[in-house]
């Protein structure tokens, strides 16, 4: 009678002992889950050159109030691209001539 | 004179300018980044400094330029070919003049239609009056495709 009074009794502990573990196991992956969510969650921040495929500088020369109030968030991008354009184009860098322009913009070069 | 100077290969600047690259890109990571340090370029016997100087006092004053980005682009069209300190002030001023002509006429163009805000279009429309023929036709392409490219990314 007590041998099987202390089975009974095994038996009931068992089980609460493999809900425990259980639940240790889940509370684990949950929290490696967060945790890779945190880590996945907040993007390094990328500058806006390389997100246009641009060399120039992306950057706020326009604000400061000098040529408007307000600033769109494409015109950065748009004046970037068309000076390093002009840069690589007048700068003889193609080797292509450009007869109008160096005669209205670059007088160093003409002369 | 300057397009032979050009011939020549500046082999000390490309050492002292990568560095400021590698910080002036890291600059601007940030979602609103107010103050841009970076190195002073080489010897540039024009510093020509742009209207926005950094504010903060330290050793020196930093002095903002485009050489970096110039030299970036060469490397971009011709690899092996190098750029002399004179040439290289003549396209920092050469920048610096076409900038202050699109912006003043964007600004223009802004004032005209009542509108406190430069866009896009703005831009665009001073491209197309600023620069001359076909020129003008290539920027406003490579424009598109770059704010194209910005706004997909």
């Amino acid at each position: 009678m007590e041998a099987v009074g202390d089975g009974v009794r095994n038996r009931s502990k068992s089980p609460r002992f493999h809900l425990r573990v259980s639940q240790r196991w889940t509370l684990a992956l949950a929290a490696k889950k967060v945790v890779g969510r945190k880590l996945g969650g907040p993007k390094k921040p990328v500058p806006r050159s390389v997100k246009a495929g641009l060399q120039f500088l992306v950057s706020r020369y326009l604000e400061n109030g000098r040529h408007a109030q307000r600033v769109g968030t494409g015109t950065p991008v748009y004046l970037a691209a068309v000076l390093g354009y002009l840069a690589a184009e007048a700068g003889g860098f193609n080797y292509l001539p450009l007869l109008d322009l160096a005669n209205n913009y670059l007088p160093p070069l003409s002369q | 004179m300057a397009p032979k100077a050009e011939k020549k290969p500046a082999a000390k600047k490309p050492a002292e300018e990568e560095p400021a690259a590698e910080k002036a890109e890291k600059a601007p990571a940030g979602k609103k980044p107010k103050a841009e340090k970076r190195l002073p370029a080489g010897k540039g016997e024009k510093g020509s400094g742009e209207g926005k100087k950094a504010g903060r006092k330290k050793a020196k004053k930093s002095v903002e330029t485009y050489k970096i980005y110039i030299f970036k682009v060469l490397k971009q069209v011709h690899p092996d070919i190098g750029i002399s300190s004179k040439a290289m002030s003549i396209m920092n001023s050469f920048i610096n003049d076409i900038f202050e002509k699109l912006a003043g006429e964007s600004a223009k163009l802004a004032r005209y239609n009542k509108k406190p805000t430069i866009t896009s279009r703005e831009i665009q429309t001073a491209v197309r009056l600023v620069l001359p023929g076909e020129l003008a036709k290539h920027a406003v392409s490579e424009g598109t495709k770059a704010v194209t490219k910005f706004t997909s990314s």
